[in-house]
């Protein structure tokens, strides 16, 4: 054995030596992991609020542009088109913040914002929404819906016998949300591009918050737009 | 006088539009369309002096009547 005093000292201290080096590298290399966490959550809650906010300047001006016609006109549906407007506005600016709502206050906001879409619609009775099952207890992310229902009014035509339909049901917890809706002939120069952002806006947010926990299809069949939309658990 | 016509695919703002019109006295209201293609087919047959298109905001672009 060749333990001499002076060889185990420089053993122990080569050994520390290497030992605390190892310690501040994986600190380091944690921290890194860390922030680099932290800069994914951020990004993702930047895009988050941006989705959010990808309600249409559009949807807002025409309506009010269309209750200006119910004022002018003196009709008395300018009253409520204008409370169901401000309700709309009240859920999009205090509701929408929370990262779930309560299901039930965001179906109350489709119905309120169907009902302002149908105003500039004439066969308002060929338009169904229906409402399924147990909503009490289940939350949803909110306006995840509304980009649906954008692309519905806005490429859909609603003559009597056009049968449109929007469904949103519960299971248990899941959620099943479809629309049917008759094409409009494209003869307003409706331009394309605008259609797919509405609906890639819903697949990034079912892929941030439902991750392999849903089913999102899209199709056209014979003159029809079909949307189905599956959430295992909500 | 001058002849016009409206277009605007949202059906309470082309009312909007026929009633501004309507208050315009030197301006005759020929008809109303709905979609710029049954404007330009209207076109081919008639002439008019004035084409007023889609009401617009700052954020909604008028469509082009082209």
């Amino acid at each position: 054995m060749l333990a001499s005093p002076l060889f185990s000292s420089i053993l122990i201290t080569a050994l520390v030596t290497v030992a605390s080096s190892l310690l501040v590298i994986w600190n380091n290399w944690e921290k890194a992991r860390a922030n680099e966490q932290e800069r994914t959550l951020q990004k993702i809650a930047a895009e988050l609020s941006v989705l959010k906010l990808q309600i249409s300047p559009h949807f807002l001006f025409n309506t009010l542009n269309n209750i200006r016609w119910l004022v002018r006109s003196h009709s008395e549906n300018a009253e409520p088109a204008l409370v169901k407007l401000s309700q709309l506005l009240r859920y999009i600016l205090y509701q929408a913040n929370h990262d779930t709502v309560p299901l039930e206050k965001e179906v109350e906001h489709l119905q309120d914002y169907i009902s302002l879409q149908k105003m500039r619609i004439q066969e308002q009775e060929s338009i169904r929404f229906e409402v399924a099952g147990k909503l009490e207890g289940r939350t949803i992310v909110p306006l995840l819906l509304i980009p649906i229902l954008e692309n519905f009014f806005k490429h859909g035509t609603f003559a009597a016998d056009a049968n449109a339909l929007i469904m949103l049901s519960v299971h248990g917890q899941s959620l099943n949300f479809r629309t049917v809706n008759k094409i409009a002939l494209k003869s307003t120069g409706n331009d394309l591009t605008e259609k797919g952002i509405g609906l890639e806006n819903v697949k990034r947010r079912l892929a941030l918050h439902y991750p392999n926990q849903h089913t999102f299809r899209h199709y056209e069949d014979n003159g029809y737009y079909f949307v189905n939309l599956e959430i295992e658990k909500i | 006088m001058m002849r016009c016509i409206a277009v605007d695919d949202e059906p309470f703002a082309l009312q909007l539009l026929a009633d501004d019109i309507g208050k315009i006295p030197f301006l005759q209201l020929m008809k109303t369309f709905s979609s710029p293609l049954e404007a330009l087919e209207y076109l081919k047959t008639s002439s008019v002096d004035l084409l007023v298109p889609r009401y617009s905001d700052a954020f909604a672009e008028g469509n082009r009547v082209s």
